[in-house]
């Protein structure tokens, strides 16, 4: 073995199985944990120190029942495991992570895996929940029939990682295999055959473990990476696989009919204690309900009516607090900067105004994210994923297009590059393009404030929660019937898959899991509004605040002088101020544009917030903040912005003096969010899985959906008010 | 006075545009959307 090189160990499984929560005990990182497969689709590499004080590379992959690898995922595990990964030595041992709640199924891939050679410990996963159920595994027993060492762990409590960390040390030295199948007389003469035909005759570099894959798979990757032309080796697989067909087997089903009958005697005595036990356990007459065709539904209704109305129920105090602190800041910062008025303006009405009216929306945030993160560890969410699929079949949604879908709801990156795991091209260009529609949670505080603005006052909490949850509702209302649109335009491409989502067993929540989500969470929150935010508010401070010419206030105040004499300084100086913010860069942009948006009932003021969120949907909060903040319409520090926003009038033209903002404003406002693909980086992602033709479709689609709902939400709103 | 706080502003602004452009050209495709960026910590209802 090379010793100048880090040794590295990989951790392969079926999806859920716990190899990340086993990756995150054993290296110290914190990499994405979820109750649900498909939760890894990268690989992650980290640095575990074993008990020798040898450091070796533990690399983490996306889940996977077999080594056929169709999907995207499924194919960096198996490139990994094969060595031919780009940016990754082949492994020197595999630790197979199994569930012990399904000892046979997951065994079936540690039996493939051993046929690339490479060795192997096994570690037998949640361990505790096999002894809270009371299966009796000898692990003992089991690690002498399969020929490597069998380790009980519960990557969770770290318990048994010391164990896992001596076996692995051993393994390393001893370099176990697991046992193998013999193979009938047909296969074997089919492998010769390949052997002879590939690696003899054309020199292919293949393992005999790749040579399984080119036999048994109808579609194999491994068959990509040969010098071979197609044209060439299409027929000497053709004619293996008729080999084996002569021989008796059924290619595509021979090896797991082989594997399972070899697999099947090694266990059967462990496993039937085990089948013993098993009576109709409580978390399958549970499932009987959540995913029952109505009861189901209303479950899921009514969950999330709590969920949403405990956003407004729970946060107030902290937000009062927020609140009340960032008018502290202002009026103290303000003080200070007294002799340098322009900065002061940036610094208070800029930076203060426009981050602290992000920032208030903190504690909303974190209540909902608090709720979603514990439904999704127990489980729930996958659940809710299924109905799901049930209600959307009709629009050929892929099946496992909706964990995908689901993670878009807290950002629509993630969700995008989690589609890797659909193997049908189609199914997942069409999951891409709807990932959008979903609400992701920049949007929340749009949301949150037009809500809080005109809802929550004069409708209270519960009507709060059921708009926000319509919010959220309405992308994916819409979604069903753009997949259907694209799945009958877009050219088919292999027959679509029924639903394979597994769905993940019950599991307690871990609270330090869930305080961890959230503190990453709302971290993560606070820099974005330090960095990013902040920045772009400066500069929107900026093309509001200038150009500034002094003849203007002069102007105004001769004006003002001849025709309302009776105005009070601060008066007065409310109108210069609304007379330089108009005439600002960004004032007569907005008043150029402003046609464009006036059937959806948006002043000018409006217009920029909504132009200035392109870049990144948040901005809209603090660009309207320091519209107002600049037109001297936020008087005092105390007075927020969805008090002020709920007092703008119309200053000119046929509705001046009537409110800005009425009901039906405000819920297109939302509407609008809601659909419009406001996100650059979302575009660039796209773009980069798909490609960039892609990207501009949905970017000028959505956008032109979104504005043509916005339109339809306020004229409907009006017509009824 | 006044000439100390155009500068200051000015040193202000740049340094805000010198932020997002470097922000714009080192990660192109990410900075993420709200609670999540590309190695999202938190996903999805
Ligand atoms: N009770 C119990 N739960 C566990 C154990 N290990 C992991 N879990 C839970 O199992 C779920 C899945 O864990 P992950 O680590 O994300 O699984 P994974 O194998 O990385 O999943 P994919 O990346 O989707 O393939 C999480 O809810 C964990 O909290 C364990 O030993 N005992
Ligand atoms: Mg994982």
């Amino acid at each position: 073995m090379n010793t100048d090189r880090q040794l590295s160990v990989a951790l392969i499984g079926n999806p859920n199985t716990g190899k990340t929560s086993l990756f995150n005990m054993l290296t110290g990182l914190q990499q994405q944990v979820g109750n649900y497969a498909g939760v890894t689709v990268e690989k992650k590499t980290g640095t575990w120190t074993l008990p020798n004080g040898e450091r070796v590379d533990l690399i983490d992959l996306p889940g996977t029942y077999n080594l056929n690898a169709v999907s995207l995922d499924e194919r960096v595990a198996v490139d990994v495991l094969a060595g031919h990964s780009a940016d990754a030595a082949p492994p020197d041992l595999v630790i197979v992570v199994v569930d012990v709640e399904n000892l046979r199924r997951n065994l079936y891939l540690a039996s493939q895996a051993s046929e690339l050679g490479v060795p192997m410990v096994i570690a037998l996963n949640c361990w505790d929940v096999a002894e809270r159920k009371g299966l009796q595994i000898d692990s003992k027993l089991l690690e002498q029939r399969l020929g490597v060492p069998v380790v009980p762990t519960v990557a969770r409590t770290r318990r048994g990682t010391g164990a896992l960390a001596e076996a692995v040390t051993r393994a390393l030295e001893t370099r176990p295999i697991l046992v193998r199948p013999r193979w009938p007389e047909a296969v074997m003469e089919s492998l010769e055959y390949l052997r002879d035909e590939l690696i003899t005759q054309r020199g292919e570099a293949l393992r005999e473990g790749e040579l399984q894959r080119l036999l048994f798979d109808k579609r194999s990757a491994v068959a990509e990476r040969l010098k071979t032309t197609a044209p060439e080796r299409e027929p000497i697989l053709r004619r293996a696989r008729e080999k084996l067909h002569m021989g008796g087997y059924q290619p595509d089903a021979a090896e797991s009919l082989l594997r399972y009958r070899f697999l099947n005697p090694l266990l059967n005595d462990i496993l039937e204690r085990q089948a013993a036990m098993k009576k109709r356990s409580t978390s399958e007459s549970i499932d009987q309900l959540l995913l029952h065709r109505v009861w189901g539904l209303l479950v899921f209704v009514g969950m999330m009516y709590v969920v949403f109305q405990s956003v407004y129920t729970w946060a107030g105090p902290l937000m009062d607090l927020i609140e009340g602190g960032v008018g502290k800041l202002g009026d103290f910062a303000g003080g200070f900067l007294t002799a340098t008025p322009m900065l002061q303006s940036l610094v208070v009405d800029g930076v203060i105004g426009g981050v602290g009216a992000f920032l208030v929306f903190l504690p909303q945030i974190l209540v909902l994210f608090f709720f979603i993160a514990l439904l999704e560890e127990t489980g729930y969410m996958a659940r809710a994923a299924f109905l799901m699929d049930k209600l959307f079949s009709w629009s050929g949604l892929n099946g496992k297009s909706f964990v995908p879908l689901l993670s878009s709801f807290a950002c629509a990156i993630p969700g995008i590059l989690a589609t890797r795991t659909i193997s049908d091209p189609k199914a997942r260009c069409i999951t891409i393009l709807i990932a959008p529609l979903m609400s992701c949670s920049a949007r929340l505080p749009v949301y949150l404030l037009m809500i809080g603005a005109f809802i929550e006052p004069q409708y209270g909490a519960a009507i709060a929660g059921l708009t926000l949850f319509a919010m959220h509702f309405i992308g994916v209302l819409l979604a069903g019937p753009l997949a259907w649109l694209l799945h009958r335009s877009l050219p088919p491409y292999v027959t679509s898959q029924p639903f394979v989502m597994e769905l993940p067993h019950y599991r307690v929540p871990q609270l330090s899991r869930i305080g961890h989500r959230l503190y990453k969470c709302g971290s993560e929150f606070i820099i974005r509004a330090g960095t990013v935010i902040c920045a772009m508010t400066i500069v929107i401070w900026a093309l509001l605040y200038f150009p500034r010419p002094p003849e203007l206030a002069e102007a105004v105040e001769a004006t003002a002088a001849e025709t309302s004499p009776a105005l009070s300084p601060a008066q007065l100086e409310h109108r210069v101020n609304a007379a330089y913010l108009e005439q600002s860069f960004m004032g007569r942009f907005g008043r150029t544009v402003q046609p464009i948006f006036a059937p959806a009932g948006y002043d000018w003021k409006i217009t920029i917030g909504v132009l200035a969120s392109f870049p990144a949907r948040e901005i809209i909060i603090s660009t309207l903040g320091i519209t107002y903040a600049l037109g001297g319409e936020i008087d005092e520090g105390s007075d927020d912005l969805r008090t002020t926003l709920s007092k703008a009038k119309w200053e000119s033209g046929p509705r001046a003096g009537e409110a800005v903002f009425n009901l039906p404003v405000a819920l297109s406002i939302m509407v609008f969010f809601a659909l419009c693909m406001q996100c650059g980086a979302t575009v660039a992602v796209i773009a980069k899985e798909l490609h960039w033709g892609w990207a501009a479709g949905s970017f000028f689609g959505l956008t032109a959906l979104a504005w043509v709902a916005a339109v339809l939400t306020y004229q409907i709103g009006m017509w009824l008010a | 006075m006044q000439y100390l706080d155009t500068v200051l502003v000015v040193i202000v602004l740049l340094g805000a545009l010198a932020f997002l452009y470097r922000l714009f050209r080192r990660k192109k495709k990410s900075g993420g959307c709200g609670c999540g960026t590309e190695q999202c910590p938190t996903r999805k209802p």
